[in-house]
């Protein structure tokens, strides 16, 4: 029921925009729980830009995961601030940062 | 001076008072101390991280994971006890079963049997085929006993051991049957239920039990018998300290409150002097709380990022395989979330 197969077909991640607060976004993960819920929330909280993060289960039944972050000013909840190369404000979170560019950190100061 | 002090203890320790536990939740975020730079930086993490194993033997493991947050902590936990696969039954075809026990019922007991197999060697079944697995996802056993009169038995006896033949249906009357290219994979008897004295049923003169198991690869979130650990947890370190010096009947009176070994006293120019030696071994029954005099001296804490892991295998993998199979579950899961946010476009 939990196999990889079991999955085939649904949409992993969504993205809505929230509404009621500037800069904000709500990432839905299906198929996923506090496990991995909690650890992005932690480091979400970790990174200086992030104003807001919390993670949460709507109801037992329902197996995703909500991601409610909210960026400071200079970046957008998807990307990190910004980075010369990149010019569409959709770029990777916080903590794609932290895997990808493990150096990035030193710079956003 | 005391309000550094007082910031210390609420950024590291967990503080267990008398009525309630203080500090639980983790504060050290970017802006919240004053002359604190708590940004995520990976350089310091790697600095300050650190995992010392214990102890470790075949079936248990007890290591320490040093600087890191409770979220990591405790999905490593998590995914231990529900997301490392193993192999399991699924499915019981029971071609007789003339014993006391249910056909549904022995299948359950089945499926919980521990199956020593590495899991890591097969893959898992697709949904929706309901026809015989192939060798690459499934594993078959047969079990097969019929109990039958001893013909020896003494004529008064009433044990069932010398009475009856079979009468106690064992994980060893389980027999592997190779499907495919599986038995030259696997050398004789690598495939065989972990434990081979696990009782399955009771059997009675002309009762018997014949049926084919299939094994499959599942996790722990799917069905518990899929879980690969006894059980794993973790603990935070405890941190006793002395307020004041506590000395002579006191500082006995002091060691009995704790574990034995928590607190050594010694003997110092003639007096007795209370020490704390280990705390490493207090279960925190909080039983100084009780004596007036004492609890005030104490100071009974927790350090916020120094996890003390336990991890009990079922036997299927070694511990620390486990260990390295569920941090290998969370790199996956968060490769899996990074490759998909690239895909998916912002609505």
């Amino acid at each position: 029921m939990t196999t990889p197969s079991a999955f085939r077909g649904k949409k992993k991640i969504t993205i809505n925009k929230d509404i009621k607060v500037p800069k904000a976004c709500l990432f839905t993960i299906n198929k996923e729980n506090h496990t991995l819920g909690n650890i992005i929330q932690s480091q979400l909280l970790k990174a200086p830009q992030g104003l807001f993060a919390e993670h949460r289960g709507p109801r037992p039944w329902q197996h995703k995961t909500i991601i409610h972050v909210q960026s400071a000013l200079d970046c957008t909840p998807r990307r990190p601030p910004p980075v010369p190369s990149q010019t569409s404000p959709g770029s990777s979170p916080c903590w794609r940062r932290e895997s990808e560019r493990p150096h990035s950190s030193a710079r956003t100061k | 001076m005391a309000a550094a002090q007082a910031v210390e203890e609420m950024r590291t320790r967990v503080v267990l008072g008398e009525f309630g536990v203080r500090n639980v939740h983790t504060t050290d975020f970017p802006g919240n101390y004053c002359g604190y730079d708590d940004a995520w930086d990976q350089d310091r993490f790697e600095k300050n991280f650190r995992v010392d194993v214990v102890h470790m033997d075949e079936n248990s493991l007890e290591f320490d994971m040093v600087g890191i947050d409770a979220a990591i902590a405790n999905a490593f936990r998590r995914i231990l006890l529900a997301e490392v696969p193993t192999m399991a039954v699924e499915k019981v075809l029971v071609y007789n079963n003339t014993s006391i026990v249910q056909d549904e019922i022995l299948a359950h007991r089945l499926g919980l049997i521990p199956i020593h197999a590495d899991p890591r060697l097969f893959e898992y079944r697709n949904q929706g085929e309901d026809e015989g697995g192939t060798e690459i996802d499934t594993l078959q056993f047969r079990l097969q006993v019929r109990c039958t009169r001893n013909p020896h038995a003494a004529k008064d006896s009433s044990d069932p051991n010398e009475l009856y033949v079979n009468h106690r249906v064992y994980t060893r009357h389980m027999t592997w049957v190779p499907l495919g290219n599986q038995a030259d994979l696997f050398p004789e008897g690598a495939i065989r239920p972990v434990h081979d004295d696990i009782l399955i049923a009771q059997l009675r003169p002309g009762q018997e039990i014949d049926l084919l198991m299939h094994c499959v690869k599942g996790i722990g979130k799917d069905h518990a018998k899929f879980s690969p650990v006894a059980t794993a947890s973790y603990r935070l370190l405890p941190d006793i300290t002395l307020l004041e010096p506590v000395e002579g009947e006191a500082a006995e009176e002091l060691s009995r409150c704790f574990s034995p070994g928590v607190i050594e006293v010694q003997e110092i120019q003639g007096k007795k002097v209370a020490r704390v030696a280990n705390p490493r071994l207090d279960t925190f029954s909080r039983e100084v709380f009780r004596n007036e005099k004492l609890k005030k001296v104490v100071r009974l804490a927790r350090v916020r990022d120094h996890y003390i892991f336990s991890v009990e295998s079922t036997g299927v993998l070694p511990p620390d395989v486990l260990v390295s199979e569920a941090i290998k579950v969370l790199m996956g899961k968060c490769q899996r979330f990074l490759d998909e946010l690239d895909a998916v476009q912002m609505d």
